[in-house]
């Protein structure tokens, strides 16, 4: 079996320390880039695993918390730069984090710049941080239909206050209702990393 | 005799035809609606929420009342925060985790029922329904499953890394999360329910791998469900059962719900097994026209009413707020029409 599939076998039973071992293996016979290339490469496949119902949801979170764990084990900086983007990922409303943090450490991992907002934000706390920061795209989650509908107020305040940049949504309602992120007014909806990826990087900075 | 909801209910779930399908909307915040109230004020008497029950058992032609407040109902009883939306149209969120720690399970309390303000209301509702409904429509009762409240009780991203880093933690929380899901589903059976649905998204192959779910989780749902003495319903969220059928079934479930964009091949695996709940995109409803509303209620007749054992419902336990009147009164209109079994 090839190293990655070995890597992708021992995520897929959450097996910390064998994937650590093999990631090592990587790091010594490929060293920085080599290693941030093979987690790019893992995740890619854990995606696809994941978007074709070979894998569940708490692997698939498993898997950005096992490559961030391997990254911070190295204490090195990623020498892959997946997109030009300052990217924001918040949660609107909700106290529910765990699609914002499956994207998070999965981005995180692939090397985009991504920074975590936080969660149950309102429309006001979330114009006001991409304000300070100046990001070039907002990734937006929710888990509760309700909580879902809050984006359109986003994407209002964002108008009077002349914000340009694309908003992309996730999560539950998103899923059940593929055209809701329309209903909000958002530019984009993601099913998953994998999507989600392909979105980013054909927006231009 | 004379049909009322249930028997029509009884007869759907022994996989029998009825004289016509039986309609669940599950209509909680829904509810409030046809009482014009803000949440808040319609949550804060049982009262409100039997008339509003009772209002749309008889508008939309509703074959059952639906006792549940939210879904951190059980959550406020552990002591957890609830927060109430600003408008209508959100929902009762569970606040911040209760359990921050490892060594928060030891000292989590389960909860005396008779001492919950919240579980307290939830039962008068029941009794209230009960009494009004006279044996007549059956009052439907929810209580998530013991490995299911943890995703409350810890936040779902701290209770997965617990799975995979401490299970015999896990099983701790478990053991006084089974106590209280049994003293809850009992006590609404004694109050009146007639059905318990079971809410347990982690049984889903979606949520949880299968081999996990069946080697450390499945012998406890077995052991909790088979002590709920009256109808007790899969319900797994959103999330889709279709590999899991056999799993619901040797649990012990009389019925199941499914997911709208569940494998339709589960008609087969549950003929002559297992009644099937639903399958409706609720969310999808908000988009729908009148037309729509026809159209997708036929649809989902024509897959799944034909050899009996079949209820009507949405694809999880609650319609959202801003669903239309027109499209509830659609819905149950076409299953008066096209929903009918032949004698």
């Amino acid at each position: 079996m090839k190293l990655i599939d070995r890597i992708i076998q021992s995520i897929r039973y959450v097996d910390r320390n064998e994937a650590s071992h093999l990631f090592d293996m990587v790091f010594k016979k490929s060293g920085v880039e080599g290693l941030n290339l093979s987690i790019i490469e893992v995740l890619n496949k854990i995606g696809d695993l994941w978007e074709s119902d070979k894998l569940s949801l708490t692997q698939l979170y498993m898997s950005g918390v096992i490559c961030s764990e391997v990254i911070d084990s190295y204490d090195i900086e990623t020498t892959i730069i997946s997109s030009s983007l300052k990217i924001a990922i918040g949660v609107i409303k909700d106290v529910h984090t765990l699609g914002k943090k499956i994207i998070y450490s999965n981005l995180k991992s692939q090397g985009f710049n991504i920074t975590d907002i936080g969660s149950r934000l309102s429309p006001e706390d979330i114009l006001k941080i991409v304000k300070e920061n100046d990001y070039d795209l907002l990734l937006l989650s929710a888990l509760m239909h309700g909580s879902a509908l809050y984006v359109k107020n986003v994407v209002e305040l964002f108008e009077k206050n002349n914000i340009k940049i694309p908003i992309i949504v996730g999560g539950a309602p998103f899923r059940l209702d593929e055209e809701l992120y329309k209903t909000v007014s958002a530019d984009y909806t993601a099913s998953g990393p994998k999507q989600l990826i392909e979105i980013i990087k054909g927006l231009k900075k | 005799m004379k049909y009322n909801s249930m028997r029509r209910v009884k007869e759907a779930v022994a996989l029998n035809k009825p004289d016509r399908v039986p309609l669940f909307l599950f209509l909680s915040t829904r509810a409030a609606k046809e009482l014009d109230m803000n949440l808040d004020e319609y949550y804060s008497s049982p009262d409100n929420i039997v008339k509003a029950q009772l209002k749309v058992i008889k508008k939309f032609s509703n074959d059952c009342a639906y006792n549940f407040y939210y879904a951190a109902v059980e959550y406020e009883a552990f002591g957890g925060d609830i927060v109430f939306p600003e408008r209508n149209s959100g929902v009762v969120n569970s606040g911040e985790p209760i359990i921050k720690t490892v060594e928060d399970i030891a000292k989590l309390k389960v909860p005396v029922i008779s001492e919950s303000k919240s579980l307290q209301n939830v039962l008068e509702v029941t009794r209230k329904l009960s009494k009004e409904l006279k044996g007549e429509v059956p009052v439907v009762g929810v209580c998530i499953a013991p490995f299911a409240l943890p995703i409350m009780q810890m936040g779902f991203d701290k209770y997965i890394d617990l799975i995979y880093s401490d299970f015999d933690a896990v099983l701790s929380l478990v053991k006084k999360n089974k106590q209280f899901t049994l003293n809850w589903a009992k006590a609404q059976k004694e109050a009146g329910a007639d059905v318990i649905v079971y809410v347990n998204p982690l049984a889903s192959y979606e949520i949880l791998d299968s081999k996990m779910y069946r080697d450390l989780i499945f012998a406890h749902d077995i052991e909790v469900v088979k002590q709920i003495d009256t109808y007790v319903c899969s319900l797994m969220g959103s999330a889709r059962i279709y590999d899991g059928f056999d799993m619901i079934l040797d649990t012990g479930f009389d019925l199941t719900a499914f997911a709208s964009d569940d494998n339709p091949d589960i008609i087969r695996k549950s003929r002559n097994k297992l009644a099937l709940l639903g399958n409706l995109n609720a969310n999808d409803m908000l988009n729908w026209s009148k037309e729509d509303a026809i159209r997708y209620t036929k649809e989902t007749l024509d897959l799944y009413s034909k050899d009996g054992g079949f209820i009507l419902s949405g694809n999880y336990a609650e319609f959202p707020y801003d669903i239309k009147d027109e499209i509830l009164l659609a819905i149950s209109d076409t299953v008066s029409k096209y929903g009918k079994y032949e004698k």
